[in-house]
């Protein structure tokens, strides 16, 4: 299976643009006096692309140097570049014992890549729904992440999905006596990959494990695959910070939770 | 001829005293420079880059007067002399040097206990800026407006100093009157939307809205957003704009203070007196 056409590489000569929806998104790329400028435009910015021939010169333009015969370049998704404070518009409970599987979308980011001096480089990335921020930590320390609310559904409705939502699985077995309850989840997304299947975006499974204090150190397992019946999907991106057997995702139920990666 | 200049030498105690002199500031020197960034590395860990520097420079210049005490000893320069008028020349000098000594001892102090750092933005007194250096006798504080200021350290432990980059997030306080005809909850809800739709502004720790009670002549409410840092000017300037539109666009009004003048004995109308024209003497 190939990747659809949006992620596939594109030429553009000296004096061509093209313009590339991605949800909310939309890029606008012009290669020209040996440069790459590139627009990105939310919402009713895009009004001023309307039966324009050319791309206006009052867009939000930004420049990168380029040398005379790059022609290439192509887009491709990436997970947002701080971690990802996931919340459930309703609380969830999850019972003693109980193990279940939730899907919850992460706003994708466009990352531009482009020839420079015969080289892929890459220019910047956008997101294709702006997030807002949260904070992670007290008011004295912690860190800068972006908020996510999902509905953080029990079964895949594609219907349920916005375009360029990642579609992350995570199964959270609870393996302590009291109900837990699924206030909001640290995803730190460095080493996920993102995955393409049937036009959807998906990210490898994850497994959590929460032990019976709240301060337990549990297992947190990533699947090198996206869940059950995405497992043919085809890679998009490789993880940002590489594929390790320990990673940080935690703090799910506000515990700390370790990271290991299957043998399999 | 080596062996005529060896045997001038030997012979010479000046030129003896010349070359011990020499190797005491040829060893002396780089010893008292390697101390010095010893000290700096160490203490930066703990006290950070300034306090750190600040220490080594005292390691630096107490090196050099004791290199200097070396080789004046080697020339026959009588310490204790020396030691005994400064003791009786010290009276006058820690009157004269008071102050300077109480600056040095307060720079001791904040570095020790590391209020703020270079780069934090501090309010002193009347001052905002930006520490530019912590030295041994004073601070210096670059303000917005690009001036210089420098602050006696002695200052800087007896008054307050607000550490205003201290810590990666703050809130940022706004207090918004609405006329009495609106609903408190209406209004309290419109606040939190516009703080929620604002990029800069946190999600978590949440907005305080906080009904602030009856005015003159408003409804009060104070509306607490949470920024980072590098963010709070943005906040500070963007979300009073944001409330403005929201509140036009739910037609929710802004008062303006009221007044309702009475009348009454003590404001009633000035008497006015007409009396006869006074002809001017003469023809």
């Amino acid at each position: 299976m190939a990747a659809t056409e949006r992620w596939h590489e594109r030429t553009l000569q000296d004096g061509e643009w093209l313009r590339a929806d991605f949800g909310g998104l939309t890029l606008i790329v012009m290669s020209i006096l040996e440069e790459w400028r590139v627009a990105a435009l939310y919402g009713d910015q895009r009004l001023a692309l309307e039966n324009a021939k050319m791309p206006p010169d009052n867009l939000p333009w930004e420049r990168w140097d380029r040398g005379p015969d790059d022609v290439k370049l192509r887009f491709r998704p990436v997970f947002p570049d701080r971690p990802v404070i996931v919340r459930p518009r309703s609380p969830l409970h999850l019972s003693p014992r109980a193990m279940a599987n939730f899907f919850v979308g992460i706003p994708a980011f466009i990352e531009l890549n482009a020839h420079s001096e015969g080289q892929y480089e890459r220019l910047s990335s956008w997101p294709s729904d702006p997030p807002s921020n949260t904070w992670h930590g007290t008011p004295i320390s912690g860190t800068l992440c972006y908020s996510v609310k999902t509905r953080a559904r029990r079964q895949f409705i594609p219907e349920d999905w916005q375009e360029l939502s990642i579609i992350s699985t995570i199964e959270i077995a609870n393996t302590g006596s009291h109900t837990l309850p699924f206030e909001r989840l640290f995803f730190e997304t460095g080493h996920l990959a993102i995955f393409e299947h049937l036009g959807r975006l998906w990210a490898n499974h994850a497994r959590i494990r929460t032990g019976e204090k709240d301060d337990s150190l549990s297992g947190v397992v990533f699947g090198k695959r996206p869940f059950s019946e995405a497992t043919s999907a085809v890679e998009l991106t490789p993880p940002r910070l590489g594929r390790v057997r320990r990673s940080m995702l935690k703090q799910a139920f506000s515990t700390f939770l370790g990271v290991n990666q299957p043998d399999d | 001829m080596l062996a005529d200049i060896v045997s001038t030498f030997w012979s010479s105690p000046n030129l003896q005293k010349f070359a011990k002199a020499g190797i005491v500031l040829v060893t002396g020197l780089p010893l008292v420079l390697i101390a010095s960034r010893i000290v700096s590395r160490i203490l930066r860990h703990r006290l950070g880059e300034q306090g750190g520097d600040l220490l080594a420079r005292i390691v630096r210049y107490a090196g050099y007067l004791m290199v200097l005490v070396a080789v004046l000893q080697e020339f026959g320069f009588n310490l204790a002399a020396v030691l005994g008028a400064a003791g009786i020349a010290g009276v006058a000098i820690g009157f004269a040097s008071q102050t300077s000594l109480s600056n040095l001892i307060s720079g001791l102090f904040i570095v020790g206990e590391r209020p703020f750092e270079k780069g934090d933005v501090i309010e002193v007194g009347t001052f905002t800026g930006t520490v530019e250096e912590i030295g041994l006798m004073a601070l210096t504080l670059r303000t917005f407006d690009n001036r210089s200021v420098r602050i006696p350290n002695e200052t800087l432990v007896k008054t307050n100093v607000v550490t205003v980059t201290r810590y990666p997030i703050r809130r940022v306080d706004l207090t918004v009157g609405v006329a009495y005809d609106e609903a408190i909850d209406h209004v309290m809800r419109v606040l939190r939307d516009v703080a929620d739709a604002h990029a800069a502004v946190l999600d978590e720790p949440d907005t305080v809205i906080v009904f602030n009670g009856f005015g003159e002549s408003s409804l009060n409410f104070m509306i607490g957003a949470w920024a980072i840092k590098e963010d709070v000017i943005k906040v500070k300037n963007e979300l009073p704009l944001r409330i403005k539109e929201a509140f036009d666009r739910e037609g929710i009004e802004m008062p303006f203070p009221h007044r309702v003048m009475a009348g009454g004995k003590a404001v009633g109308p000035i008497p006015i007196v007409i009396s006869r024209e006074r002809k001017p003497h003469g023809d």
